[in-house]
């Protein structure tokens, strides 16, 4: 990363060779559609290079830092496909892990599939919703026809749920 | 936030909404909520590091898919024509910015020139002012003498000088026809004890009347003198006189 910060192309090339297909992934999963994930990853390296003298060390990860902005940059993607909501249907939007079990990440492969399966379905399905899909609580509350409070009590519970599945799982050192 | 009756951070309250705060899906209003209360919680600390390893978790784990191979130099190119774009405006940029220095400088420069200039009118102005509240003072001192500066060679130069000679402020009226026409200065001085002391240089801006400021009391010296001061280094004494209590 300092390598970028001071403007070099070759080390954006590494960068992306090293990071890309996880961005192209998260994109693609945010978005759905493959234009839009290719616009997504596109975007995000660029905001990287164009903002590369903003990034601190001190803040984190590099990888976090990447993948939030590509995570936002989907999102926003998708907030301008006009009605783009109204005419998914839910279960589309919730069903990645069982359509893609073999293709995850190695490292993460068992872990999220694994964890989100643990959870109810109607945790499960609004966690993914909001971080994937970037929905407000309000917008859940109102396309699931539910009471904004139930929204919110079933995501807190939900990620209480994968913290404490993610606590077994990896033990801290 | 915190209580407002007893001021006690609301850390049950942060605790509910940390997971969705640290999760990047919480309300705008929610994030301000935790922002400000995190800080007066510290027992949520690992709490917090651990939905960040979750975040994480979430980024990382999606299924993969890899990207079409057109994309990298799709991303190279447009990286390239931003920076070249950004050297660009970077560059012209700083062309707008050396010229507006350049004005600022200039600005900066005229404005302090007038400052100084009304700074050295207003002194003039100042001088001026007390000069004439001293002249005004002498001319009514029942104290002051009034005698005449006769002219040392044959020039048209004259002068009388009243003052009061237990004080060190004088004025001198003097007509020296040649001042405004030569390229000399003309010193006005005292001798006490044949011991030449220079007062000041007479100007033709001073219309012919100074109010001269002694060292000590006019009492003290013994003769009033001008002197023409060429540019050869030549001194002639245009004028002068005794010094006289009975004018």
């Amino acid at each position: 990363m300092r390598r970028i910060v001071k403007g070099d192309h070759a080390a954006l090339s590494e960068l992306y060779d090293r990071y890309g297909q996880l961005v192209y992934s998260l994109t693609l999963r945010v978005t759905g559609s493959a234009p839009l994930a290719e616009e997504a990853t596109q975007d995000t390296f660029l905001k990287v290079w164009q903002q590369r003298a903003t990034w601190d060390a001190n803040r984190g990860k590099f990888s976090s830092w990447l993948l939030t902005v590509a995570r936002y940059t989907a999102i926003d993607l998708l907030r301008h496909e006009k009605n783009r909501f109204a005419h998914v249907e839910l279960h589309e939007e919730v069903d990645f892990v069982a359509d893609h079990q073999d293709q995850t990440h190695p490292s993460h492969r068992h872990d999220l599939r694994l964890m989100l399966d643990e959870l109810p379905e109607e945790q499960r399905q609004l966690i993914e919703l909001a971080f994937y899909k970037g929905m407000t609580h309000r917008t859940l509350a109102k396309r699931l026809n539910l009471p904004l409070g139930t929204v919110k009590t079933r995501i807190r519970l939900g990620l209480h749920k994968l913290r404490s599945l993610l606590k077994d799982e990896v033990p801290e050192d | 936030m915190t209580n407002n009756h007893h001021q006690i951070p609301d850390c049950d309250k942060l605790e509910a909404l940390l997971p969705a705060y640290r999760m990047g899906i919480a309300d705008a209003e929610e994030i301000r909520f935790v922002e400000r209360t995190l800080p007066h919680c510290p027992q949520f600390t690992n709490s917090a590091r651990d939905f960040e390893a979750l975040t994480h978790l979430m980024l990382t784990g999606v299924p993969q898919q890899a990207p079409p191979p057109h994309l990298k130099q799709q991303i190279m190119q447009a990286s390239m024509s931003h920076s070249h774009s950004y050297m660009k405006q970077r560059a012209k940029w700083g062309v707008w910015a050396a010229a507006a220095v350049l004005l600022l400088s200039f600005a900066v420069i005229i404005l302090a020139w007038q400052v100084m200039t009304l700074r050295a009118k207003q002194t003039t102005l100042a001088n001026q002012i007390t000069q004439q509240a001293q002249s005004i003072a002498l001319l009514t001192d029942p104290n002051a003498v009034r005698f005449s500066l006769a002219p040392v060679k044959d020039t048209a130069a004259s002068a009388h000088l009243i003052c009061d000679p237990e004080k060190s402020t004088a004025v001198l009226v003097y007509d020296i026809p040649q001042l405004a026409n030569e390229d000399a200065a003309y010193n006005l001085w005292l001798m006490r004890n044949g011991e030449r002391v220079s007062i000041t240089l007479l100007s033709e801006t001073d219309n012919g009347v100074i109010v001269m400021q002694a060292p000590d009391a006019l009492g003290n010296y013994q003769y009033v003198g001008v002197t023409r001061l060429a540019g050869d280094t030549r001194e002639d004494i245009i004028i002068g006189g005794m010094y006289r209590r009975n004018g």
